[in-house]
């Protein structure tokens, strides 16, 4: 997806949304990247987006073991927000709780709403694939 | 008066059957009684006759021998026992005969004369006594037991003048052992016995009552026996009394009776010792049999609760009809009913639990159908349940805390470990020497984060292990002093002041590690989330009631908001604050060591404001 102009980091681990963001770099110089510490954070700025008429973002990473509001808590809320636009958001799911086992089971409770589970530590191929 | 004419008087009219016969055993002369016999209307018919004329041929044979025996050797026969058979009509007759030489005036040998005395009768009867007696003899030996008549003189002597041939069976004697003497008897019974039988026939003869006794013998093979003796003495002019008996052998009834005296003793002991209440109820609800553990359970007298209900012993009508139920289900399936537990409540309000079977039972001794019931008290066994479903939740807790835990630390350790590959892959790929640095400085802090979660992880699995061991007497105020001096160099720098309100000689038993490591954790959070506004001011108290010790700690810091966090206080790796410093492990092990003691752990707060945190230590 050569469209992708600006990405979503939601994760609250810092050492690793600087590492994933300077490997998004290398594949995709020069796009922004968007980080966010929690999900509620995340929310409140993409709904200033919304009212201020500015573009969302084009994909969305996204961990699930985050303070204040988790993973599932702000796919929960970002759905009602997904409505309302026409923009299509995908959203990739990478935390360590994903494994081989459950992998399907995720995918298969969320369905539409996330377009894959990813495993962490990421596999830099996976992650090239998945930018295209 | 002349001998003919006595002589003719005598033939006349004896009854005796006389007769006077010649050398060749002619009749000469014969008496009147005689003639009568022959059948003939006068004496004279029979001169000239002889018995071969009036008797069988053999028996007139004999008779002729004897005559000539006489004629011969001159000598009588006396009183011999004759079977006469007569001819018109044949008959048989008995007789006591003697024969006598006949001799003339001239002292010659001129034929023979004889007397006869008819004993037929005496005969028949003694044939019929013979008959009698050899039938009662036959009917004698049928019948087990021995009779007898016994005598007792009036020299105390005594005697079996008869005894039947039971006697054998009996006692292992003859009858003719016993004729003379009762000694070779006496001399059987047993010892202790003996003068007991003596007294008892003593008085029956005083009284002139049926002698009955159950006495023991000492038999020679047989041993040991048991024998009923029964007899009915009757006085004789003599002073002697005679008795008519009959005694048997009871050996086998008297031990079945023994045994079973033994055995209903041996049922009732059990019967009644053991613990489980045992009874039986008919179809109506009443109660036929109950053991002493029953009737002591439902508060009656065991020999007031035959005949009473369920609800004549204090249970309502609800509980009775259970039962009666339960007794009929019993009764109609005619299997038994297992009631594996059921609750009740005792006057004094206590809780039991009793696990009851139930099976037909029809040896009541009235028609009607009954049910016995074996109740067993499992009470006990159902606290110990309760116990170990206790131990089973709290294990089923921890289980899960640390299924938890597990969760946490790999989540942690991969995401780390994950980290530090993440940076050194962009490391080995990246040129320019500024981003290497930056790099550098990532890698660092991941590395550290790394340590730090495995240091964690060594102080769960530590404290895990440790707990009830090391307990000794702490005083409380030497542990506040202690730590307060560890955090000497935190409470200057950040001008900490303190009040407490300890007593003294306020001590517990306790874990002196996690006392320590409770309160270095709760003052260090209170210095480190301090209000930015103003100084730290740290209250400290304890106190302690009948049972609990109590531990306070109060700071003026930045508060926590419980409404968002107060689940996530206490758990492994929450942080609230943007403050890199909080990690927010300390409280989860505090809570661990607390709740390990035994104690509960709980916190009030206002952001802003401050924070308490409230220990029940015991």
């Amino acid at each position: 997806m050569s469209s992708i102009n600006s990405i979503c980091v939601i994760d609250d681990d810092k050492i690793y949304t600087y590492g994933i963001s300077k490997i998004i770099n290398n594949f995709l110089p020069g796009k922004q990247i968007l980080s966010y510490e929690n999900g509620r954070k995340a929310l409140e700025d993409l709904k200033n987006m919304e009212d201020e008429n500015q573009p969302l973002p084009d994909l969305i990473l996204l961990d699930i073991d985050m303070p204040e509001m988790n993973g599932w808590e702000f796919l929960t809320e970002f759905q009602v927000l997904r409505n309302r636009t026409d923009k299509s958001i995908p959203v990739f799911v990478i935390s360590s709780r994903v494994n081989q086992s459950n992998q399907d089971l995720y995918r298969l409770e969320w369905d539409n709403k996330v377009s894959d589970f990813i495993p962490k530590p990421v596999d830099i191929e996976s992650l090239r694939n998945l930018l295209r | 008066m002349k001998d003919s004419v006595l002589f003719h008087q005598l033939m006349e009219s004896l009854n005796e059957l006389i007769y006077f016969k010649d050398t060749k055993s002619r009749f000469v002369s014969i008496s009147k009684s005689m003639a009568e016999r022959f059948g003939l209307d006068s004496r004279e018919e029979a001169i000239g006759k002889t018995d071969f004329d009036f008797f069988e041929e053999h028996h007139a044979k004999e008779a002729y021998d004897d005559e000539q025996k006489i004629l011969e050797s001159g000598k009588p026969i006396r009183n011999k026992l004759q079977k006469e058979y007569l001819k018109n009509p044949n008959r048989i007759a008995w007789s006591t005969v003697s024969k006598f030489p006949l001799h003339n005036e001239a002292g010659e040998l001129v034929g023979t004369y004889g007397i006869s005395i008819d004993i037929t009768k005496e005969k028949e009867i003694s044939e019929k006594l013979e008959q009698s007696y050899e039938d009662f003899r036959k009917f004698s030996e049928q019948v087990p037991g021995f009779f007898y008549m016994f005598k007792l003189d009036a020299d105390n002597n005594a005697s079996f003048p008869f005894a039947s041939e039971g006697i054998k069976e009996v006692f292992e004697l003859e009858p003719e052992d016993v004729e003379q003497s009762a000694q070779p008897v006496i001399d059987l019974i047993h010892e202790d016995d003996l003068a007991r039988v003596f007294n008892s026939i003593k008085m029956a003869v005083l009284n002139q009552e049926t002698w009955r006794y159950d006495y023991r013998v000492n038999l020679p093979t047989k041993g040991l026996r048991w024998l009923r003796g029964r007899a009915t003495p009757e006085l004789q002019e003599d002073g002697s009394t005679l008795g008519y008996g009959y005694i048997t052998d009871i050996t086998y009834e008297k031990n079945m009776y023994l045994n079973n005296v033994q055995l209903r003793r041996q049922f009732q002991a059990i019967f009644n010792s053991v613990p489980n209440l045992i009874f039986v109820k008919d179809i109506d609800g009443k109660y036929v049999m109950a053991n002493q553990s029953a009737a002591k359970y439902f508060g009656v007298s065991p020999d007031k609760i035959l005949g009473m209900k369920d609800t004549d012993m204090g249970f309502s009508e609800e509980k009775a009809q259970t039962f009666n139920e339960a007794d009929k289900y019993v009764i109609q399936t005619n299997e038994p009913l297992f009631i594996p537990e059921d609750k009740s409540v005792t006057q004094d309000g206590e809780e039991v639990w009793h696990q009851t079977i139930k099976v037909p039972f029809d040896k009541t001794g009235t028609d009607k159908p009954a049910v016995l019931s074996i109740v067993t008290d499992i009470t006990r066994r159902k606290n110990k349940e309760s116990e170990l479903n206790n131990s089973l939740n709290i294990i089923g807790e921890q289980n899960k805390r640390l299924m938890n835990f597990a969760h946490i630390v790999s989540h942690n350790l991969r995401n780390h470990a994950g980290n530090i590959q993440m940076l050194l892959s962009l490391y080995e790929v990246e040129e320019s020497e500024e981003e290497k640095e930056e790099l550098m400085t990532h890698l660092s802090t991941a590395s550290k984060r790394l340590n730090e979660t495995i240091a964690d992880l060594n102080e769960i699995i530590d404290q895990q292990y440790s707990s009830s061991d090391h307990l000794r007497e702490i005083n409380l105020k030497d542990v506040v002093n202690k730590i307060k001096e560890i955090l000497t160099s935190e409470i200057l720098e950040n001008q900490v002041s303190f009040v407490e309100k300890i007593p003294d000689d306020l001590s517990l038993e306790y874990n002196a590690s996690y006392l320590e490591s409770i309160l270095l954790n709760l003052l260090s959070n209170a210095i480190k989330y301090r209000h930015p506004d103003r100084k730290p001011k740290i209250h400290i108290s304890a106190y302690q009631d009948q049972e609990n010790v109590y531990l306070e700690v109060t700071d003026n810091g930045l508060g926590i908001d419980l409404k968002k966090f107060r689940n996530k206080l206490f758990g492994m790796y929450n942080t609230f604050h943007n403050n890199d410093n909080s990690k927010g492990i300390g409280l989860f092990i505090t809570k661990n060591q607390v709740e390990s003691m035994g104690g509960s752990i709980d916190v009030q707060s206002e952001p802003g404001v401050g924070t308490t945190f409230k220990i029940q230590l015991t």
